[in-house]
């Protein structure tokens, strides 16, 4: 197996396409609405669960 | 593995997307997506059913820096990137639109040394891709050494970041 590479494999685009600079801007715009999507429809009962969870965890410490 | 010792609890969202909220109160929401038509006409990439695209969300301002933050996202990539094997590859385009791009990358670069000390052979690979000003984006691939198709499903990701990304059925 190898080693985890970070940072050492950089690759640089010299020039690139113009619709391709548009995409990423836009997947970036769409990326924000897809998680404003996921935040609505998160169940109010998981939040109390993890809530109460996270209490649990502190009594335990 | 301290990364697995101090975390906050998390719950699924739907199929691939996750969430947990801090102390300080933040939502964090992590969304692991099968990547489909993103890649315009390459088959390479568009048609194995093997590329997911990593991101993430938060709600409200982070004042101090919260360890337990990049515990539980690094646990929430590891569990799922183990699931699914050693064929699936990744990537993950780093949002610049802030100015706060360069040390989001940083950040991440941060949790991925953390995941690959347990992922063993996964790499990373960052694409620099020039803005129409001074800007530029940072994107970045993920895939371990000794997948079969290595060279070339990197040499397709560059293709495609030259000439051919889309944003189809990103929602």
């Amino acid at each position: 197996m190898g080693k985890f590479i970070v940072m050492s494999k950089k690759i640089f685009i010299s020039k690139a396409n113009s619709s391709v600079v548009h995409a990423i801007k836009e997947s970036i715009l769409a990326k924000k609405v897809k998680h404003e999507k996921l935040l609505e429809s998160i169940n109010p009962s998981l939040v109390e669960s993890l809530e109460k969870m996270k209490k649990i965890e502190l009594v335990k410490k | 593995m301290n990364w697995l010792k101090s975390r906050y609890p998390f719950a699924p969202i739907k199929e691939g997307a996750f969430f947990f909220v801090t102390d300080a109160g933040s939502y964090y929401t992590v969304d692991i997506a099968l990547s489909k038509n993103r890649f315009g006409e390459n088959t390479i990439l568009n048609n194995h059913n093997e590329v997911y695209e990593i991101s993430f969300a938060r709600t409200g301002d982070v004042s101090h820096y919260d360890p337990t933050v990049s515990n539980t996202l690094i646990f929430i990539l590891f569990t799922n990137l183990s699931a699914r094997g050693d064929t699936s590859i990744y990537f993950y385009v780093c949002d610049t639109t802030d100015g706060l791009g360069k040390a989001r990358a940083r950040l991440f670069d941060y949790w991925m040394i953390k995941l690959g000390e347990q992922l063993h052979g996964l790499e990373k690979y960052n694409f620099i891709v020039p803005g129409f000003e001074k800007d530029e984006y940072d994107v970045s691939l993920f895939i371990f050494k000794n997948h079969p198709n290595h060279d070339a499903y990197i040499i397709e990701f560059e293709k495609c970041l030259r000439d051919n990304f889309s944003k189809h059925n990103f929602l």
